[in-house]
């Protein structure tokens, strides 16, 4: 079989992941790539006895490496053997996309041209004269719609059939620097010659550790215009315009999702639906699979382990501990698949884009930029994806603060705990009361990261520079491939930590060093005893709540599991409406799960930022929580 | 004290607006719907390199999209919409043009 290397690159917005996801179907893995957290989807494509092994690369704008991806992406091409580039390119705005297009041309590797979202081209009356495109650019052109799977064949035929003839594709300079750029041509490995005696005169950063020189920034600028100048040219030769004055879709929904008075209370009004549709629609199915769990399938398992006279105690861990437990995290499968349906679908949509700008003039007054506003809506979905998206940060420091207060930011792993605890003791509010957190995390969020820009991190210059894409109609297919991969991570978690922590929790409350014990002389209830007083200011100074705290670190479904170990119906024995807020305040701000710990670690690449984020969000926790409580009871 | 060449970085010696060449202003301050040429990146490095990149050369001409956030803006530039900060508008001169 023949072995081929491809690499898909393309913008932003193009299509690239469906591209790729249709490409491969399930038969692809992500990884990371080395050092970096950013995603490494890489799957392989057997085609008419050739086997594709195709990577895809980070979307980006160019190749220079200003982000993290851009440097990823560019690495990736430059050191290993690419076969061929698969360049996808959004049809419907070729003046954007096509510049990134020139850059991998200039590398002298062979590329091939996905010309996507065909039908939006017609729709805009845009008639494109492929034969003409691929003469100029020497490189082959496929027109495709990836959403309906158009032109795939034809996309797979030619990589297979691609040689490995470089392009003698150039773009000329102009004679002042076209003379630089045969003065510079040298031999370096195997790159391009003219594409090094290019980055030289743009004073590369890389290029630079090679050849040492220093060039009048001025060359980059002519660089960069020459290249759009050429694209300006190409697009007059091969691009027709058949309805002139085409106003689509995405300007009339811009003039009210962007508007200076309207702007911000559809955003709000988003949230609060997507907020309340999460909790009761949800709250439907947490009903009923908690029927499901505690009272037909706990009670059908314990009858059938006394009749099989299994061990009281081995009945116990199994009826209490494991189903008591993971049941009570798998009843809240739903509302974390609702509310992944939302923020994926606000993602796709190309409507964060506007949010972001929208809110630009508001994050500009705690010290950050409209940009950094998007890992926080992420946030509410996990954080570790959130934090992870924090690449897209120009600014160092920016990035830094967008990390430490993300996790303040009300995660899927933390509603479980709201809506158990709402539903004992706020009957017929739920929804209110736990609106109330989020709303207090983001208020929290802001004020540390004012605090922080104020002291830690202070930075004059945050850039905000973001394209905003056109609408798109989210894709059922590809949300619902997003969404069942965050439910089946929540899934395995309960099956595995969770299921590990429920055992270890039943024998720490049912054991001591004597051997078998009750609840209240237990090892759980002795370190829970040891660490209840820090509490008791914070009014759940009680040993069970402590414990429950305690092992809520791992993740934070874990204290629902264990609240249902623990407490079974006694909750209104321990907590008061006060003290139960009080509770969840404390949940909702103190360290986030591990996961969330480890991606904190490795976006830093820091102990000290680790160590730091774990200390500084307890003691908030602690004295927010505290001044809640002992307020409320002034005022109660 | 900031000095003036931090905020405007190299390749630009006007100072906030005054003593701008006849007929220019800085982005933030231009109205919706006008179009514009781009006639000077008050920014130094990586940034401007970064705008170039998006299509921000010298004399290229777009139009203002949307400007009612108190600097945030929206342009329309070689077909494709940007947001841009305050943080960037201000720092990229105009010239309008009828």
């Amino acid at each position: 079989m023949n072995k081929i290397n491809a690499v898909l690159v393309g913008n932003p917005n193009s299509g690239k992941t469906t591209l790729f996801n249709r490409l491969t179907g399930s038969k692809h893995h992500v990884g990371n790539w080395p050092g970096v957290t950013v995603d490494k989807k890489e799957g392989t494509i057997v085609y008419n006895n050739n086997e594709i092994n195709l990577v895809d690369l980070p979307g980006i704008y160019s190749i220079f490496p200003f982000s993290i991806e851009e440097k990823i992406s560019r690495e990736y091409i430059l050191e290993n053997e690419v076969d061929v580039i698969i360049n996808i390119v959004n049809a419907s705005n070729l003046e954007r996309n096509l510049y990134l297009t020139l850059q991998l041309l200039e590398l002298g590797k062979p590329v091939i041209l996905a010309l996507n979202m065909m039908d939006s081209v017609e729709k805009k009356g845009i008639e494109i004269n492929l034969k003409k495109l691929e003469e100029e650019l020497s490189i082959k052109a496929i027109p495709i719609i990836a959403v309906k799977d158009v032109g795939k064949k034809e996309l797979l035929d030619s990589i297979t059939e691609i040689s490995n003839d470089k392009t003698d594709f150039k773009i000329n300079y102009g004679e002042h620097i076209e003379e630089l750029i045969s003065k510079y041509m040298i031999k370096y490995q195997d790159y391009d010659e003219r594409w090094i005696a290019i980055k030289t005169i743009e004073n590369d950063e890389v290029i630079k550790d090679i050849i040492k020189h220093d060039f009048d920034e001025d060359y980059t600028n002519q660089i960069t215009s020459k290249k759009y100048d050429y694209i300006d040219g190409l697009l007059e030769k091969v691009i027709e315009y058949k309805k002139s004055n085409y106003i689509g879709m995405t300007d009339y929904i811009d003039k009210v999702t962007t508007h200076k008075y309207f702007g911000i209370p559809l955003f709000l009004m988003i949230m609060a639906f997507v907020f309340f549709l999460t909790f009761n629609f949800g709250g439907i199915f947490v009903e009923k699979l908690d029927f499901l769990f505690n009272d037909v399938v706990a009670s059908f398992v314990d009858n059938t382990l006394v009749k099989m006279e299994v061990f009281p105690w081995l009945r116990s861990l199994i009826v209490d501990g494991i189903i008591g437990g993971v049941g009570g995290v798998l009843v809240f499968v739903p509302t974390i698949a609702i509310l992944f349906i939302f923020i994926t679908i606000l993602e796709d949509s190309g409507y964060m884009a506007r949010a972001a700008f929208i809110m630009d003039k508001w994050m500009r007054k705690i010290g950050l930029n409209g940009k950094s506003f998007i890992p926080m809506i992420m946030g509410f979905g996990c954080n570790v994806p959130a934090i992870m998206s924090t690449k897209a940060l120009e600014d160092e420091n920016d990035r830094l603060v967008a990390i430490l207060i993300n996790p303040f930011m009300s995660c899927g792993a933390r509603l479980p705990v709201y809506a158990f605890l709402s539903a004992i003791f706020f009957k017929g509010y739920e929804a209110v009361v736990t609106f109330s957190l989020y709303l207090l995390g983001v208020l929290i969020a802001i004020l540390m990261a004012f605090i922080f820009k104020k002291t830690l991190f202070k930075s004059e210059e945050s850039p905000f520079i973001m394209e905003l894409p056109d609408y798109n109609i989210p894709n059922v297919k590809s949300v619902s491939i997003h969404v069942w991969e965050k439910v089946k991570g929540y899934i395995i978690n309960a099956g595995t930590v969770i299921f590990v922590a429920s055992v270890l929790l039943w024998f720490a409350l049912n054991y001591n060093f004597a051997g078998p014990s009750e609840f209240v002389n237990s090892f759980g209830a002795m370190i829970g005893k040891s660490i209840a007083p820090i509490f008791a200011p914070l009014g759940f100074g009680d040993w069970r709540a402590a414990l429950t705290l305690l092992s809520g670190a791992i993740a934070k479904e874990i204290v629902v599991a264990n609240m249902h170990i623990l407490f079974g119906n006694t909750m209104n024995l321990i907590f008061t409406p006060l003290s139960a807020y009080s509770f969840m305040v404390f949940v909702l701000l103190y360290v986030p799960c591990v996961a969330t710990i480890g991606t904190i670690k490795r976006e830093t690449n820091s102990w000290k930022w680790m160590f730091f984020s774990i200390f500084y969000q307890m003691i908030v926790a602690w004295t927010v929580s505290m001044l809640i409580y002992q307020i409320g009871l002034l005022i109660f | 004290m900031k000095t003036n060449n931090r905020k405007h970085g190299r390749g630009c010696a006007y100072r906030n607006n005054c003593a701008l060449p006849e007929g220019c202003v800085f982005l933030n301050n231009v109205k919706e719907n006008t179009s514009v040429e781009l006639e000077e990146l008050c920014s130094n490095g990586r940034l401007r390199r970064k705008l170039q990149e998006m299509g921000l050369t010298k004399g290229v001409r777009f139009t203002v999209i949307n400007n009612t956030h108190d600097g945030p803006v929206v342009i329309n530039v070689r077909g494709s919409k940007l947001a841009l900060g305050l943080g960037m508008s201000e720092k990229i001169m105009v010239k309008k043009f009828a």
